[in-house]
């Protein structure tokens, strides 16, 4: 009787299903009122760039099983046009079993001029767009073909230096690179095996021209003997063409129960073809006709095999070997490198799960470097000892930690990670249904020897994150997070001019508070919260981010936002050139914005 | 009665003549909201006992403890239902290696399978959810110059693959992935001029890859701290690579301690040795 009543209720609710379900989708629009930037409008730019004006904020449109037999799913989503500085679009569609078309656009600002960066001589202003395009066919089948293109562009102006015998002039200029990368292939799948084999290939060009005319003194006003230097014009073109194609196969396999292996291979070879011509005249040391070019290789190749191994149902081993090759043919490059490592799991009781193994890198390298600079080849040998443990009680809280311990031959550079001993552990708890709980730590100690004295490395972090959604958080709703961190660098070099002994030091000591409370019923909503970052230490920083908005619906369909967002941003007392370099700013965004659904 | 009740379930029954025969119409009869929840074209396809093992014994007896719950479950235990069927899935293909496996968080850390926003796709979803664990990575977000992620124009898979890759805990770039270059297509080279640490060590060798509070997201707050640690100016021991001939730059001069200032491709050049062009 029971099984009867089932599908009586079942057959009521299929035929409920079936219908076309109506689609889904929101728009807001509105504008936003910038007041300020107090302070460095270049600071401001290349940190938040944020501007006035109309805004559509964010779009989506979803159909989820439309009309129609060219598709079954469509969706769309739009996020932060109308002369923002970071647009995104993100497209997908297809029909089951047939084809997935996906799509992605992203236009991103990347303005950069900070006065305390290289004299505040150097800049961009660039438009970064990316896209990405892929179409795959019959994607359940055993064999699904697809194709795909993706490109990224950047073009705009910088600030740049043009070097010469004595000096340096700051020029302006224009940059334009683009990359466009085509690849295709076939993907095998059935439930045992799976197989990708792609091929692909890469267009680059960049063309970067920086010119002057007038008088450009330099950096250096000093007379050169008794000559005061000076750039009247400078004609420079960069161009550089190159190619690339690459050939990819990645496979996996689960030929027993108790085995999956899995692997990779992948070989790439970018090419690329230089003309370099500078022209410069003025009062110079010596007169500057350049013209230059050359054609360089990479021949890339890199693979990767593993394979877990399930001997009991408590016991799991992981073996896996990676390897990577390359060489350029101008540059005297190379790189050989490899790693093995074998780590075994056993669930020693109930909720509790040990780990540990070894890892072992080997590695050789050859340099092109200058007489006197030291040596041009060397290898490198590293030991390092794994071990976990991850703890479940039934109470809701899980406990992980992995310690690393890392011995080396030697390294590759005086910063490089050599002798060092990781440690990472994190808890989660969810004392409540609606309530989760969760800490983080970890810790990084590097050492490395040299002749001059040990370069110490010391890196740690404490935080913890709060999510609270009482009755699914239709009322009330909290997110938070705090995080203490701390660096610790110490390294000893040559001064320059005088070969004295010098200690390059670092120290950063921070906390980072996120946190975003909203609270209301279906009339009115409230938000607020933000970012706070302090740090002390080397490079002392402040920067803040409140924000708190009130949403109104105004109908089933309709609502209202107004949102206050503050940046603020400042470096107290850090010296920089031996003086003040003002780079704080401080600015109140608002926005009032209109969001329309379709339910 | 009894009669005019059978021809109502024969006409019922003649009505759903397209239901396919499968175990989910028996479970939405006590779980409705469950089943209404499945997106449509995604797992609603699949049989309830595909995951829930156990099914023919809790039909008859109703009780929750017949079931199997992948929720309830060990990770590995719960992650191998997933893996069941997406095992050699593309997105699993570094999967043995990873992070996550290898720290035991399973599919269901992430990915609700009964509702419909199983996947999430857009940045600031994504984001939220990483940062959930990753609370550490999060906050280095928040600092000054970093990646555009808190302002929703990136996410965090747009770096990092959180099935697994090869390199756990790196981004894709040193292993011949397209990786940082993907967006900083300008700096792939080859150089006829490489500066050996972009290559062999990844970008992450000078830059903080998610935020820091100096500028271009290096790891130091002055240039001159961040060359002169490796090119120390020392007749360099035997072992390492890096060391450079003395320059007797006047480090008393802003100048020279810009050093981008006259090294401008400082990532490599075409033209120039020592990177000034």
């Amino acid at each position: 009787m029971k099984r009867l009543a089932g599908l009586l209720c079942a057959t009521l609710a299929a035929q409920q299903q079936q219908q076309p379900e109506a689609p889904t989708g929101s728009a807001e629009f509105g504008y936003r009122a910038v007041a300020g930037p107090a302070g460095s409008s270049d600071a401001y730019r290349s940190v938040v760039n944020l501007g006035e004006g109309p805004k559509l904020f964010h779009l989506d449109f979803n159909a989820p099983r439309p009309k129609g037999k060219l598709f079954d799913r469509f969706s769309l989503r739009a996020d932060s046009w109308g002369g923002e500085p970071y647009n995104t679009t993100n497209f997908e569609m297809g029909r089951a079993a047939w084809y997935r078309l996906t799509a992605s656009y992203r236009n991103l600002a990347q303005y950069n001029r900070l006065p305390s960066f290289a004299l505040g001589q150097q800049a961009l202003d660039l438009r970064r767009r990316d896209a990405d395009v892929e179409l795959e066919f019959k994607p359940r089948a055993i064999i699904s073909p697809f194709v795909a293109w993706s490109t990224s562009s950047g073009v705009g102006s910088g600030l740049t230096h043009f070097v010469l015998t004595a000096n340096e002039y700051p020029v302006a200029g224009r940059l334009d690179d683009r990359t466009d990368m085509f690849r295709g292939g076939i993907r095998l799948n059935t439930r045992r095996a799976h197989a990708t084999i792609e091929q692909g290939g890469l267009r680059f060009r960049q063309t970067d021209s920086w010119k002057q005319t007038g008088p450009n003194p330099g950096n250096v006003t000093t007379p050169y003997f008794g000559e005061p230097l000076r750039l009247d014009s400078l004609d420079l073109r960069y161009r550089i063409r190159g190619t690339g194609y690459y050939s990819k196969l990645v496979a996996s396999l689960n030929p027993a129960r108790w085995l999956d292996v899995s692997g990779s291979y992948l070989y790439s070879r970018p090419s690329n073809d230089v003309d370099y011509n500078d022209l410069a005249g003025g009062r110079l040391v010596a007169t500057q006709n350049g013209a230059f070019s050359s054609t360089s290789r990479l021949p890339h190749s890199s693979g990767w095999l593993s394979a877990e191994m399930r001997p009991h149902e408590r016991v799991r081993i992981v073996e896996s070997w990676l390897t990577d090759r390359l060489n350029n043919s101008f540059d005297p490059l190379r790189w050989n490198w490899s790693r093995q490592q074998l780590e075994g799991f056993v669930d020693v009781a109930k909720g509790l799960t040990l780990r540990g193994g070894h890892r072992y890198e080997w590695a050789d390298a050859s340099a092109r470097v200058p007489k006197l600079g030291g040596p041009a080849a060397t290898s490198l040998r590293r030991q390092v000892g794994l071990a976990g443990a991850r703890f479940q009680t039934g109470l809701g809280l899980v406990v992980n930690a992995d310690l690393e311990i890392g011995r080396s031959s030697n390294a590759f550079f005086r910063t490089s990670t050599r002798d060092y001993l990781r440690l990472r552990g994190q808890a989660r708890m969810q004392p409540l249904k609606t309530l989760t709980l969760t800490g983080n730590w970890s810790v990084f100690d590097n050492s490395n020897p040299s002749p001059l004295g040990q370069f110490d490395w010391l890196s740690r972090s404490t935080g913890a994150t709060a999510s609270w959604l009482p009755k699914g958080g239709n009322r009330f709703s909290l997110w938070g997070s705090y995080t203490r961190a701390s660096v610790s660098s110490s390294i000893p070099y040559l001064i320059p001019q005088s070969f004295a002994r010098a200690r390059s030091l670092y120290n950063e000591r921070s906390h980072t508070v996120t946190a975003m409370a909203e609270f209301g019923g279906k009339r009115l909503r409230l938000g607020a919260g933000g970012s706070a970052f302090t740090a002390d230490g080397t490079r002392p920083t402040r920067f803040y981010e409140p924000v708190g908005r009130v949403v109104a619906t105004l109908s089933p369909r309709l609502s209202a936002k107004t949102e206050w967002r503050y940046h603020g941003f400042a470096e107290p007392g850090f010296l920089y050139d031996s003086r003040l370099r003002p780079e704080g700013f401080r600015a109140h965004l608002w926005v009032m914005a209109l969001i329309a659904s379709l339910k | 009665m009894r009669a005019s009740a059978l021809l109502w379930i024969s006409l019922t029954a003649a009505l759903a003549a397209d239901v396919p025969k499968a175990d989910v119409e028996i479970c939405q009869a006590c779980h409705e909201e469950v089943a209404k929840a499945f997106p449509a074209k995604r797992h609603s396809q699949q049989n309830c006992a595909r995951c829930h093992t156990g099914f023919e014994k809790h039909q008859e007896s109703a009780e929750a403890k017949d079931i199997t719950n992948p929720l309830g479950l060990k990770p590995k235990a719960a992650e191998d239902v997933c893996l069941a069927c997406h095992r050699n899935d593309r997105t699993q293909q570094g999967h043995i290696q990873s992070g996550h496996a290898r720290g035991q968080t399973s599919c269901l850390a992430c990915h609700s399978v009964h509702h419909d926003d199983q996947v999430k796709r857009a940045a600031p979803d994504i984001n939220r959810q990483c940062a959930a664990c990753h609370t550490v990575a999060w906050a280095e977000f928040q600092k000054p110059h970093r990646h555009p992620v808190t302002q929703g124009a990136m996410s965090c898979v747009n770096c990092h693959n959180p099935h697994g890759q090869p390199l756990s805990r790196v981004a894709k770039v040193q292993f011949n992935d397209t990786g940082c270059l993907s967006c900083h297509g300008d700096k792939r080279g080859p150089f006829a001029f490489e500066h050996a640490p972009v290559r062999l060590e990844g970008c992450a060798s000078c830059h903080e890859p998610h935020g820091s509070t100096n500028p271009r997201m290096l790891t130091r707050p002055e240039v001159r701290q961040q060359c002169l640690e490796c090119h120390s100016g020392a007749n360099p021991v035997r072992d390492t690579l890096g060391g450079a001939p003395p320059a007797f730059h006047d480090l008393r001069s802003a100048r020279y301690r810009n050093c981008t200032v006259c090294h401008t491709k400082i990532h490599g050049s075409h033209v120039s040795r020592a990177l000034l062009r």
